[in-house]
């Protein structure tokens, strides 16, 4: 089992406020009844209800339960009794778990044994080619229906025109996008989910919408002849339709070793879902890498390599022309990282547009791409906001991030000079993620919303 | 369009049959088609050849600041309490920080000047944490570049008082008034003749605030002022200003209301005052702020009486009386006018901040067990720290109160208040907390108002209070009271997290 460290324990918070909150009640004076036992720690928070919380922590996983009402997961009691576990081990008596804490722990036992059980069953079990077959065949038999439908109301659309659309209420996006979730298109249902926040999105909305249905139709297109498709273009295309990998099929493949550098984390997404994108830079094959976690309900977002860490391992890409996402397979050592990236950051914006542009050409659906910016700074220019590079060019920000106390976090974290920023960007707009002063000091959850 | 022509501006072309629909357009399906394969083709083309424009505007270096990062627990204590602010708490880190020369983290300043440039009475104290980082960033953002500005004297004052509007201007008087009492007065005379009654009244109020015998002259010509709110304001500063001759008019007036007759009975002396308010009223009082029509229910005799007594020096009653407050006080009870003379006095060691004479005053109303409690705030700010404490328990033991009213006085002190206090409060809490549920009730409050008093260090004032709080209920502690408690906690954790 590897060492919980603060950091470590702060990757796991859904948020900047759920980390804090956790931080508050990481001290010994906010529990009483701490024990651990080999796989887990618990213990008991005073909240404003009559009975005391009852938080226990999985730390094999880890996973979290607690009886507090709150939706936030991990709850801050959770988090703070691990940060209280990371901080002061010895605070921790090993006892035996108390029963609120055996019956949870023996009740996820048996679910991981059942998963191996049939993990093993599924093994063991002669693969029923045929019948695998059979359903790969109804799905896609789905899709390209779904395809189909979505050509017909891409063409309608087109032929009532976009000040029409523009009229339109959200609910009609909505509906078509519910029916390509369930034709098993999430891909389509995503893109056109973005329609209606790009037809309110101010000046300029009309070519940006042109724009976003002209990617959908491409989209539309590569799907209708799917089969035509060079074989690493088609694993693009249905990537892009929504067709998922198995991370265990992905597991398999021989990954890139490399230093990795944690360069930033986001968390979007709120009740339903939670996506988190970990950004990642090699320093010796100069690759991107990007990890994506999704975390439904109350699950926690698994914790996954800490930002503002590098590690010696091997990263796995996911197929595809211009492979991005990819799984840790193996970690060998961790430590605090070093910001100066040399030549593995992009030492010029130019230089990290190029990079940009290859991708894009390689895999024509690809929607953010990060750019590893050495020394730039922040700089406003009218009423735009830019990370400028020393050659004086500038990337403008996306108005979300600037209409946040993000971009003054960012300003006030680069103390009018220059810092390595790492941004998203999407062809038209920059999100910074994260950023490293030249004092080694690194913020990495730039984008995240501060809840303030 | 040729091939040359910038793809943006080939894409922009489509928009022309694209916003009013291919159909109406007339390009039929095949034209539908082409419209968006050409986006899809030319968008691509926009995202791939994306030029960056240059930028020069730049910013200016943020000055170094020598002190060093508050550790770590602080800062996220910090970043806690700016995502719930508690604007309390927030001046109290504040406070800790500065005491021990330490800063807020870089990235955290943004956060706290903003929260900070949103509240209506600004702390000093977190706008110092902020140091050379916070005037910097509020040198590029407008929403934090005039509250800012607020704590500096500007470099363009005459301009300003000149043409600024009614609230800039003042503003700046307050912040000039902070900083050179002098030139404010300077300031509100320079302009004196054109402005309107309203804003002379205004800056006249801005004056109360560290008025001085410099300003003495100026304000005794007000009280001839064209403008009766003028007059009446003037008057009131006037009233407020120790050795201005107002009051020595004033003063002057109530020798001929105070009376003092001794008696000798069997066993000591027994000196009485008598009262004799005016019988009628004098229209030369009008102008030094006398009104003649009752504002209360008591005669017209009270009211002049009571309003000359409010400005009048405490001392003319120890030369008249040859007693001390205590005495002064204990031979007014009794007296028919006695009532009004208690509240005059209450307002004359208001203006001396005499702390004898409130701490009389204070003993001779709590004495009175037939009236509800009277309001205690105004004792506080005028005595000093140890003297506070101490009366601060002798006033809370006594037994004069209704169940909540107690705890209602304690709170009323908003100070801080040291180890020892917060520990005898606590256990009389334990001891004289109200047993009916209401009453537990309403004291929800005050427990909140406490909660911010105690001392939070040592910790064991947190655990003193924990358990003083949570014995008010025989089950769970409700939510509100919870809340104190998590206060004085997160307070008790702050002191410690600066002390590591």
């Amino acid at each position: 089992m590897q060492t919980w460290t603060p950091e470590r324990v702060i990757a796991i918070a859904p948020d900047a406020a759920a980390a804090a909150a956790g931080q508050a009640l990481a001290s010994a004076k906010k529990w009483t009844g701490k024990g651990q036992s080999e796989r887990a720690i618990w213990g008991l928070c005073q909240g404003s209800g009559k009975e005391p919380y009852q938080a226990r922590v999985d730390l094999t996983e880890p996973a979290f339960k607690c009886s507090c009402p709150s939706r936030k997961f991990p709850c801050k009691h959770g988090l703070g009794l691990l940060l209280l576990f990371a901080k002061e081990p010895k605070g921790f008596v090993a006892v035996a778990e108390p029963e609120w804490v055996a019956v949870w722990i023996a009740g996820r036992a048996d679910k991981a044994e059942k998963k191996v059980e049939r993990a093993k069953a599924a093994v063991d079990k002669p693969v029923d080619v045929e019948a695998q077959a059979k359903r790969v065949a109804a799905r896609e038999g789905r899709v390209s229906d779904a395809i189909a439908m979505c050509r017909v109301w891409l063409e309608d659309v087109m032929r009532r025109g976009l000040a029409k659309a523009q009229t339109e209420d959200g609910a009609a996006w909505e509906r078509i996008a519910t029916r390509m979730v369930d034709a098993q298109a999430p891909g389509l249902a995503g893109m056109i989910r973005r329609i209606p926040e790009v037809l309110a999105s101010g000046s300029g909305w009309d070519v940006r919408t042109l724009d976003l249905l002209g990617r959908l139709h491409l989209l539309l297109l590569a799907g209708e002849r799917i089969g035509d498709l060079p074989p690493d273009l088609a694993v693009d295309a249905r990537t892009a339709l929504g067709w998922n990998q198995s991370k265990d099929d992905v597991l398999v493949g021989t990954g890139v070793d490399d230093s990795w550098v944690t360069m930033g984390q986001v968390v979007q997404g709120e009740d339903r879902l939670r996506v988190r994108r970990t950004w990642l830079v090699g320093r010796k094959s100069l690759r991107r890498a990007m990890m994506l976690d999704f975390a439904a309900g109350s699950q926690p977002l698994e914790p996954c390599v800490p930002a503002g860490s590098e590690f010696e391992g091997e990263i796995v890409f996911y197929p595809g022309r211009a492979p991005l996402r990819g799984l840790v397979k193996s970690k060998t050592s961790e430590r605090m990282i070093d910001v100066d990236l040399g030549p593995a950051a992009d030492a010029s914006i130019e230089e990290g547009l190029c990079r940009y542009a290859e991708a894009l050409g390689a895999n024509p659906w690809l929607t953010c791409w990060p750019l590893a910016l050495a020394n730039v700074r922040v700089a406003q220019d009218g009423k735009r906001w830019y990370l400028v590079d020393s050659e004086g060019y500038g990337l403008p920000l996306k108005q979300s991030f600037v209409d946040a106390m993000q971009l003054w976090r960012l300003i006030s974290a680069s103390s009018g000079s220059v810092l390595t920023v790492l941004a998203e960007w999407d062809g038209e707009r920059a999100l910074p993620i994260g950023a490293f002063d030249p004092t080694n000091r690194v913020y990495h959850d730039l984008a995240t919303r501060w809840v303030a | 369009m040729s091939d040359a022509t910038p793809p943006s501006v080939r894409l922009r072309g489509l928009l022309a049959s694209a916003m009013i629909g291919t159909d109406r357009a007339g390009s039929g399906t095949a034209g539908t088609e082409n419209v968006l394969t050409q986006s899809a083709m030319l968008g691509m083309q926009v995202r791939a050849g994306w030029r960056p424009s240059t930028v020069s505007a730049r910013f200016s270096l943020c000055p170094a600041d020598t002190r060093l990062v508050a550790p770590p627990a602080a800062s996220a204590t910090l970043q806690h309490l700016m995502a719930n602010p508690d604007g309390d708490l927030i001046e109290e880190w504040a406070e800790l920080a500065n005491a021990r020369r330490l800063r807020v983290e870089d990235a955290t300043v943004p956060v706290v000047l903003d929260w900070w440039s949103r509240q209506p009475h600004r702390s000093e104290a977190v706008f110092a944490v902020l140091g050379a980082r916070g005037e910097w960033l509020a040198s590029l953002n407008a929403a934090w570049r005039k509250p800012v500005a607020g704590s500096h004297v500007p470099t363009n004052v005459d301009d300003i008082w000149q043409t600024g509007t009614t609230p800039d201007r003042m503003a700046l008087l307050l912040t000039v008034r902070r900083h050179d009492p002098g030139r404010a007065l300077l300031l509100i005379q320079s302009t004196w003749a054109t402005d309107g009654a309203e804003e002379r009244r205004r800056f006249l109020e801005a004056l109360i605030e560290k008025a001085w015998m410099a300003d003495e002259p100026f304000l005794e010509a007000a009280l001839g002022d064209k403008s009766k709110v003028v007059r009446r304001q003037a008057a009131r500063v006037l009233g407020q200003l120790l050795g201005s001759r107002l009051r020595a008019r004033m003063t002057e007036r109530a020798r001929t209301i105070i009376g003092v007759e001794s008696k000798r009975s069997l066993v000591r002396r027994v000196t009485r005052i008598g009262l004799a308010p005016p019988k009628e009223f004098v229209k030369e009082w009008e102008r030094d702020g006398i009104e003649e029509k009752a504002a209360s229910a008591e005669g017209p005799r009270a009211w002049w009486m009571q309003q000359i007594l409010s400005v009048t020096d405490l001392a003319l009653w120890t030369e008249l009386s040859g007693m001390d407050p205590a005495g002064v006080v204990a031979a007014i009870r009794g007296d028919d006018f006695a009532k009004p003379a208690m509240t005059a006095l209450v307002e004359a060691a208001r203006a001396e901040k005499n702390s004898a004479w409130a701490i009389a005053i204070t003993r001779e109303l709590l004495a009175r067990k037939d009236e509800d409690s009277p309001d205690l705030e105004w004792v506080w700010p005028i005595l000093a720290p140890a003297e506070r404490e101490t009366f601060l328990i002798e006033v809370i033991s006594l037994d004069r109160y209704k169940p909540i009213a107690r705890w209602e006085v304690a709170a009323s002190s908003d100070h801080k208040w040291s180890a020892d206090l917060s520990m005898k409060v606590l256990k009389l809490l334990k001891q004289r907390a109200p047993k009916k549920p209401e009453d537990v009730w309403a004291l929800s409050h005050a427990i909140a108002r406490i909660s911010r008093c105690v001392c939070p260090n040592p910790a064991s004032v947190a655990d003193a209070f924990e358990e003083a709080v949570s014995a008010l209920f025989t089950d769970a502690t409700p939510d509100s009271f919870k809340k104190s408690i998590d206060r004085v906690r997160l307070r008790a954790d702050m002191h410690k997290e600066f002390s590591l």
